[in-house]
């Protein structure tokens, strides 16, 4: 067969052609096998650097897979959950005219994508007696409908437009005459007889108690504001100031079926069938329309489309919409964005660095190869695809292998993290892996196309080589602009040795000898190379304490979840009116509470706290008045309980023995500090100021005040006249101002006579209770000064009174003995701290469920976070190996050269030395300014939902990026020099670097 | 005067099977001021023998000895200080170091020794090098031909004991070659330079003193010229 092609040749045109091109020549097929064996044995040949890049180039291509296949999931898993518990619906309204539908259809045309409706039937009014427990009102809403769709939607009811209420008992309605109540009516008595709205009749009446199959009988009317009979209010909405009900018609009868959950969205609304007559003397009926829709690009566009139907007010399912990308989120979903932003850009910037940075020295230690080929006869065109088949054949490995591990490393991830997910998004479901498509070529995408791009530029270099040049140069150095300066300047031969000729001149020279001087000549002529080098350690250096900083950033968003260290909690509230605990020893009555706790056997141990408030005083220099200030402004709370003069309500934690001297121990007090017999107490130094859209936290105290004086309440205060913080922040007897609604100071502090009745020495100070306590922040007062001190010394004090009548409730704390089942134990301890003197409701908190729910959610974190470190120190590791290796083992020759003329070991290595700490300083000073950049960055993203965040720099990271840049140097270089040495003095001078 | 005693020098490559005499008991011996040639094909040892003469390479067994002391006594810091100070090595591709400009790679083993250049021998060594006018240039902005006169001037310029070079007109042509053998030859003459040339070149072999021909390693022949 090839004789016979052969032969055709002949016949066609003459054999030896001249070839101006050679893969026009003879036999193309294999003149490009010949390059494509001759790049797949360069790469042989170097298997290190070659696996080295290969692995970069799997890790870039893994961790941006990795990224956008976890943000795609995540933000399916988002969107699946907002959908499952609110429905799809993105806006919605209400309308009294169904041609607002029409209106509606007409507006949005092809966007409309689902509709359903709710009408509204009309409220009846409870009997006030009825009302107090149930509410004003009971509205009766039709369980929503979805109109027929459109055909795109047809099939895709994997979600309600707008979901049913959900069944506590029973069924929903499904026929006229059946309705479903709100739970909370289960068992209620609905009484006839005059409701709370001025000149109503109650029109809601039940035949006793509510059960399933009772009969309850509503006549239901429009609630209004009663100025304006058209401002219509929501029937299932709470009580509004100065409406009325009208329009009321005749009371019907309706079956109950069902209980169903009340949700906020629908108030305290009974629901019936969405075919249910209209029930109001007008007959008339309002309806909400909620609806989906696709195509448009933000909820600004769904709110034209709602303005040119004629609407003019309606609601956005805001959450979904965030998910979706049409809205704007909270401040919070506004920093995950940005944040995930930065970490993208990052993530690029360190991908590139690598792929670029190994593959530009791939290549240019080959200029000298290319240069033989061109002079054997190689077009520039042949040469260009050698370079680029490299790459080809480098991605052709290194990308499959990079999604595989970015796919999987995803999978794993999330399975590992399923609990914390679970946790956080509050639904059963979890996450489950979407690998889009789309995912997976962007991800191959941006691999391909930097790959290409740091290809073309060695490629075009190794296709203008010239073939003289490229064979008879050792190495490819081209004199910088700077230092053809620096001879230019040099007349005499002299002129390069220092003034005793002992020398080169230079500074380096006379500090370090020929091998600092060497290096720094070096580092000057091959300066593009070193560019190389400096570049990839920056980037490994920012990166390493970029990773630090969201280490660091996360940790101060997950600090705030703490459930301290007991198992189980039971709070047992004060019985009488005045919320007080009156009577009894509290030594003596924590120790009632310990004993019955203890007989538990799933009980371990128990502790008790009883907490309160006092008022109290310190030195004015003990207080920070700018953390006040800041908590007045940031904290939904208003002004704290404290002011800048000293004077202040605390909540009062009063601790048992064994706590407060565990609690003692642990903050390293003096052995008679840890004597709960000695009257002494612990400020906790911290405030949290977070609101719905920021956190934060403050140090309201200085620590200046060595002591803090406790305070007898005043005499006698009138009625509208109480403790605490003016709108200003000042302390004192404060009443409400009847023209302007502000609190105001009626009396001082400081001239309201009150008596100390205790002075208590403050033992410390603390920014957080640690290990040893066994409450948490939630516990203790968010708008006061928290304040603990030891039970039994305050029993003994003079303050015991005053002390004793501010405290409202204690708290057993449990610890589940080894093997005992939380919920089981939790019933028994709740049975028997029931009945006990003094004490009225309880309250109890599985503490082992939450701090479980939160171990996973930190759990979660971290994998991500340290798969993220880990991948990002490979990247860097991979990328500083590469360059520093591969720069030291091209100079092999030269190494050598120096060798022969006599250069020893110490010199040599204190050489190589001096030229690793330039390129390692300067590295260092890019990677800080780097890092500083990224760290302003993501200070910004997280300043928007942290507000007392302060800048700072992150110097342990520092530290730490600078240890592992110079083990990382080190080991690079140590690999490249045994390299070089391996290779014999007189193999290496003959060595052409090929 | 002797002033190089080589003795039963054996150098084996590999072990075993793949063991290769590059040198199979060579002894001579060289006077001060004499110029040697060593003749050989390829592969008759010719340049083993001259990088362990130069202190560049380790003999299997046998001793140099140049001005008396044997070389090989030395550890490898004092084999560094050996090559800088007593021996000159030109090689057919130049190695001068890229970094450096045509003065200091000249200049390189005095710097290194930390002794002071002197300035008269630096100076009359560029004019007779004729590299005037090009003491600032970088190796890559130099001929073939000028790059070999630095790497004399290298060899030179610390008056060594003996000056080696291997094959140092085998990569020039021939109006450089004869430059370059006529430098080499005016140092033998007018400084008193002890020289070993490697050649396969008969022409510059029979300008020596003296023609050693090796062959599988061993000596073949040792012929005064002149």
């Amino acid at each position: 067969m090839a004789a016979r092609h052969l032969r055709g040749s002949i016949g066609d045109r003459p054999l030896l052609t001249h070839a101006d091109d050679g893969s026009k020549g003879v036999c193309p097929q294999l003149t490009r096998s010949v390059f494509v064996r001759y790049t797949l044995r360069s790469l042989a040949a170097n298997r290190v650097r070659t696996a080295v890049t290969v692995v970069g180039i799997a890790l870039a291509t893994g961790l941006l897979a990795a990224v956008l296949v976890s943000v795609t999931s995540l933000r399916a898993a988002l969107i699946a959950q907002a959908c499952a518990s609110g429905g799809i619906w993105q806006a919605g309204f209400t309308y009294e005219d169904d041609e607002k539908i029409g209106e509606l259809r007409a507006a949005t045309g092809e966007h409309l994508d689902r509709l359903a409706l709710r009408r509204d039937l009309g409220a009846a009014a409870l009997s006030a007696e009825s009302a107090e427990d149930n509410g004003t009102y009971l509205g009766v809403l039709s369980l929503p409908e979805e109109q027929a769709g459109t055909a795109r939607s047809a099939g895709d009811d994997q979600y309600a437009v707008i979901p049913d209420p959900t069944v506590a008992e029973g069924r929903l309605p499904e026929r006229a005459g059946e309705i479903a109540l709100p739970a909370y009516l289960q068992g209620a008595e609905l009484t006839a007889g005059p409701s709370e709205i001025a000149g109503v009749e109650a029109g809601a009446v039940s035949d006793g108690t509510l059960e399933l199959g009772s009969t309850i009988a509503l006549a239901l009317g429009q609630r209004h504001d009663g100025a304006d009979p058209t401002h219509r209010w929501h029937s299932g909405a709470s009580l509004m100031d100065g409406e009325t009900l009208s329009d009321v018609g005749e009371p019907r009868a309706y079956t109950v079926v069902g209980f169903v959950e009340t949700d906020y969205e629908t108030g305290s609304a009974a629901f019936v069938s969405y075919d249910e007559p209209a029930a109001t003397a007008s007959g008339e009926v309002v309806g909400t329309a909620y609806f989906s829709t696709v195509g448009y690009e933000s909820a600004g566009q769904i709110g034209a489309a709602l303005t040119s139907a004629g609407v003019d007010s309606w609601s956005y399912n805001t959450t979904l919409l965030i998910y979706q990308g049409l809205d704007r989120g909270r401040a919070i979903i506004d920093s995950l964005a940005q944040i995930a932003a930065v970490l993208a850009v990052v993530i690029m910037v360190a991908a590139v660095s690598l792929i670029s940075g190994a593959f530009t020295i791939s290549i240019s230690e080959r200029t000298r190869q290319f240069g033989l080929l061109s002079s054997l006869g190689a077009s520039r065109r042949q040469l260009r695809r050698t370079v680029l088949a490299e790459a080809a054949i480098l991605g052709i490995v290194g990308i499959p292998l990079g999604l595989a591990l970015g796919v999987g490393g995803a999978a794993v991830a999330f399975a590992v993290t399923a609990d914390g997910w679970t946790a956080m998004l509050r639904e059963t479901t979890s996450v489950s892996l979407v690998v889009a498509p789309v995912d997976l070529a962007l991800a191959v995408g941006l691999s391909a196309v930097t790959l290409l791009a740091s290809a073309f530029a060695p490629a075009l270099h190794a296709s203008r080589v010239s073939a003289v040049d490229a064979i008879r140069s050792s190495a490819d150095i081209r004199p910088s602009r700077r230092l053809r300066r620096i001879f230019a300047r040099r007349r005499t031969a002299l002129d390069d040795l220092s003034a005793d000729r002992r020398r080169p001149r230079g500074l380096a020279a006379r500090l370090g000898g020929m091998p600092a001087f060497l290096a720094r000549r070096t580092l000057a002529v091959s300066a593009g190379k070193q560019r190389v080098s400096v570049v990839a350690l920056a980037v490994s250096v920012a990166l390493l304490v970029t990773a630090g900083l969201v280490s660091d950033y996360l940790h101060s968003a997950t600090g705030y979840i703490d459930t301290g260290t007991a198992d189980l909690r039971v709070n047992l509230f004060a019985e009488t009116d005045d919320d007080y605990l009156p009577t009894g020893d509290l030594v003596a009555q924590a120790n009632v509470l310990v004993g019955r706790a203890e007989q538990i056997s799933g009980v371990s141990a128990a502790s008790v706290t009883s907490q309160g408030s006092v008022t109290l005083r310190l030195d004015a220099a003990g207080v920070d008045a700018g953390a006040l200030e800041t908590f007045m402004q940031e904290s939904p709370y208003g002004a704290y309980y404290l002011d800048a003069a000293g004077y202040g309500s605390a909540h009062l934690v009063l601790l048992d023995d064994a706590t407060w001297r565990a609690l003692a121990e642990s903050l390293g007090l003096s052995d008679d500090e840890k004597d709960p017999a000695t009257l002494s107490c612990v400020v906790l130094n911290a405030a949290n100021v977070s609101n719905s859209e920021t956190y934060g936290t403050v140090r309201p105290f200085t620590g200046a005040a060595g002591t803090i004086e406790l305070l007898a309440d005043p005499e006698s205060k009138a009625s509208d006249q109480w403790l605490g913080p003016a709108d200003d922040g000042t302390f004192g007897l404060v009443t409400t101002d009847d023209d302007t609604m502000e609190t105001v100071v009626a009396v001082p502090a400081d001239e309201l006579g009150m008596t100390a009745v205790a002075q208590v020495p403050v033992a410390a100070y603390a920014e957080g209770l640690g290990d040893a306590a066994p409450f948490s922040s939630d516990d203790l007062g968010a708008n006061a000064p928290n304040v603990i001190m030891p039970a039994r010394a305050v029993a003994a004090s003079g303050a015991d009174e005053t002390v004793r009548q501010g405290m409202s409730s204690s708290t057993v704390y449990a610890t589940l003995a080894p093997g005992a089942d939380d919920a089981e134990t939790l019933d028994a301890l709740e049975e028997a701290l029931e009945g006990i003197e003094d004490y009225g409701s309880l309250g109890t908190y599985n503490l082992v469920e939450l701090a479980r729910q939160s171990r996973a959610m930190e759990l979660t974190v971290n994998v991500f976070l340290y798969c993220f470190v880990a991948i990002t120190l490979a990247i860097s590791v991979a990328n500083v190996f590469n360059t520093i290796a591969s720069g030291l083992i091209l100079r092999t020759r030269e190494f050598a050269a120096l060798q022969s003329a006599g250069m020893g070991r110490p010199g040599f290595r204190r050489m190589i030395v001096v030229e690793c700490s330039d390129v390692a300083v300067k590295g260092l000073v890019g990677g800080v300014a780097l890092a500083t950049l990224i760290n302003y960055a993501l200070f910004q993203a997280m300043s928007a939902s942290i507000s007392t965040l302060v800048f700072e720099m992150p110097w342990g990271h520092v530290a730490l990026a600078f240890a592992v840049v110079v083990a990382v140097l080190a080991a690079s270089a140590g690999y490249a020099l045994r390299r070089t040495h391996a290779m014999n003095l007189v193999e290496a001078l003959r060595s052409d670097v090929m | 005067m002797d002033i190089l005693q080589i003795e039963h020098l054996t150098k084996t490559y590999g072990t075993g099977d793949t063991a290769v005499r590059a040198l199979d008991d060579v002894s001579f011996t060289v006077a001060a001021g004499e110029f040697v040639a060593i003749i050989g094909s390829s592969g008759s040892g010719k340049s083993t023998l001259l990088h362990l003469i130069g202190g560049v390479d380790r003999p299997t067994s046998g001793t140099v000895r140049l001005n008396g002391e044997d070389v090989f006594q030395r550890s490898d810091e004092q084999l560094a200080v050996f090559r800088r100070r007593e021996v000159g090595l030109v090689y057919q591709f130049y190695n001068l170091v890229p970094v450096l400009d045509v003065v200091e790679n000249m200049c390189l083993p005095v710097l290194m020794d930390g002794r002071a250049v002197n300035e008269r021998r630096l100076t009359s060594m560029l004019h007779v090098l004729g590299l005037e006018g090009r003491e600032h240039h970088l190796p890559n902005q130099l001929s073939g031909g000028q790059q070999q006169r630095v790497a004399i001037g290298r060899a030179l310029m610390n008056a060594p004991a003996v000056v080696l070079a291997d094959e140092p007109t085998g990569n020039l042509d021939s109006r450089n070659s004869a430059e370059i053998m006529s430098l080499l030859r005016t140092s033998n003459k007018e400084l008193g330079q002890t020289l070993i040339v490697i050649t396969h070149d008969e022409d510059i072999a029979l300008t020596a003193d003296r023609v050693i021909a090796l062959e599988d390693g061993r000596i073949a022949s040792d012929t005064r010229v002149r």
